[in-house]
């Protein structure tokens, strides 16, 4: 696992996530130390109207978990489909950020999505989740 | 001040718009100067007032055509606070106004707008509540250019933004336009035509918006949510070990030759499996 990709949807947050949030919760060098990287589509060159299979092949392929927010219909080349019908055990699974609009207000909430996101970078790099295709931040 | 600012001009061009909506139902447009020729036999007033309010431009020379400039304005107005879509632009006849002086017909290029099942009167900044037309289409009508549907919804042509994405910005009071480009990168004209599309399609729209709330309520499942828990002490775990570890590192005069002169200290940080085998050889501490 290289790290996280963040989607076109959410880069905008997760900016603020990456840039205020994790300092703010004294995770930044756990997640150093594991040398997991934060990429955007721009960092890896990668088209903003990549389609969903493509783009979910790509993460695998690349060894980076993708974070989205999955707000869009079940179409063929979906991403729920894509997990649906090529996400095999062992593969990365997504994290999905479950409310953006709370995200957005909600400062427990959005700190609750950070730390989620920093124990899940962690025990995705070490092996875990690998059992699921899409894990919804925050967890519980 | 703009037409906007002018709660008799919008009266009258809310009126305008839902005669529109009636009279050109059949054929599914209507264009800027269909509008103007409704005002000016329905409310000529307000009409002149509007045409006379850009007599002159700002440094105070006369305007070259000013009934040109207010129907550019109107389009604008339709456009971006009554979130009208446009279709295309083409050459219609305009009917002689009664100003003053009196102005002839004439043709020009103007706008074509689309007709759809959003009521035009009364709130269209928020969702419609008001009735449809008769002849709304199965298909949800696509503003031209900017949205597409490539399977996963109505989406902002050349990214992953569906206007499903942007539904809960757009329904948020305190969210905006600004912000809502901001955040999305996205410039103005885009949000417009996902706000155009959602307004054109209300139904469409919030059905296939309950699905996906429906579809994130369901969360994660119970598994995962457990070991949320124990991921999260363990991630604790390893925070605090790191911690003292670090502060261990700084007490020793081998710990200043790790950094490197940017004051890097990346390289005094254990591998994870540095860590997980001092945790293996302390067992206990992980009950």
């Amino acid at each position: 696992m290289q790290g996280l990709l963040a989607d076109v949807n959410v880069q905008g947050h997760w900016l603020y996530l990456e840039e205020r949030l994790l300092p703010a919760l004294g995770v930044l060098p756990v997640l150093a130390a594991l040398g997991l990287r934060f990429v955007t589509f721009n960092d890896l060159g990668i088209p903003r109207d990549l389609n969903d299979r493509a783009l979910w092949t790509l993460s695998q392929a690349q060894g980076w978990v993708l974070f989205t927010e999955n707000r869009n219909k079940d179409g063929p080349d979906s991403l729920q489909q894509t997990l649906f019908d090529s996400w095999r055990e062992g593969h990365l699974p997504v994290l999905t950020l479950a409310n953006k609009a709370r995200f957005e207000y909600d400062r427990d909430y959005a700190a609750k999505v950070a730390n989620d996101v920093a124990t899940l970078r962690f025990d995705i790099a070490i092996g875990q989740y690998r059992d699921q295709r899409r894990i919804w931040v925050p967890m519980t | 001040m703009g037409i906007a600012d002018n709660p008799s001009w919008v009266q009258a061009l809310d009126d305008g718009i839902a005669a529109m909506r009636q009279a050109h139902a059949d054929r599914g447009w209507y264009d800027s100067h269909d509008l103007i020729n409704w005002l000016n036999e329905h409310s000529n007033m307000v009409l002149n007032e509007i045409i006379d309010s850009y007599r002159f431009r700002r440094d105070g020379t006369p305007a070259h055509d000013p009934i040109l400039t207010a129907t550019r304005q109107i389009a604008k107005f339709l456009q971006h606070h009554r979130h009208q879509v446009q279709l295309r632009k083409h050459i219609s006849q305009r009917n002689a106004i009664q100003t003053v002086p009196p102005r002839a017909k004439g043709n020009a290029v103007v706008a074509v707008w689309q007709i759809s099942s959003v009521a035009a009167t009364g709130n269209v900044d928020g969702l419609p509540n008001g009735s449809s037309v008769s002849n709304e289409p199965d298909e949800p009508r696509m503003p031209a250019g900017m949205i597409h549907d490539r399977g996963r919804g109505p989406e902002i042509r050349g990214t992953r933004i569906t206007v499903y994405n942007l539904l809960p910005q757009l329904l948020d009071p305190t969210a905006t336009e600004d912000f809502i480009c901001q955040v999305n990168r996205l410039t103005p004209e885009q949000v417009a035509a996902a706000r155009a599309y959602i307004l054109n399609n209300p139904d469409t729209v919030l059905s296939q918006h309950l699905r996906i709330e429906e579809r994130m309520a369901a969360g994660n499942s119970p598994q995962v949510r457990e070991k949320a828990r124990e991921s999260r002490a363990t991630f604790l775990r390893f925070k605090e070990w790191l911690s003292n570890r670090e502060k261990e590192v700084h007490q020793t005069p081998q710990a200043t030759a790790i950094e490197d002169g940017g004051g890097n200290r990346s390289g005094s940080f254990p591998t994870f499996r540095e860590w997980l085998a001092e945790q293996k050889s302390r067992p206990e501490e992980r009950s």
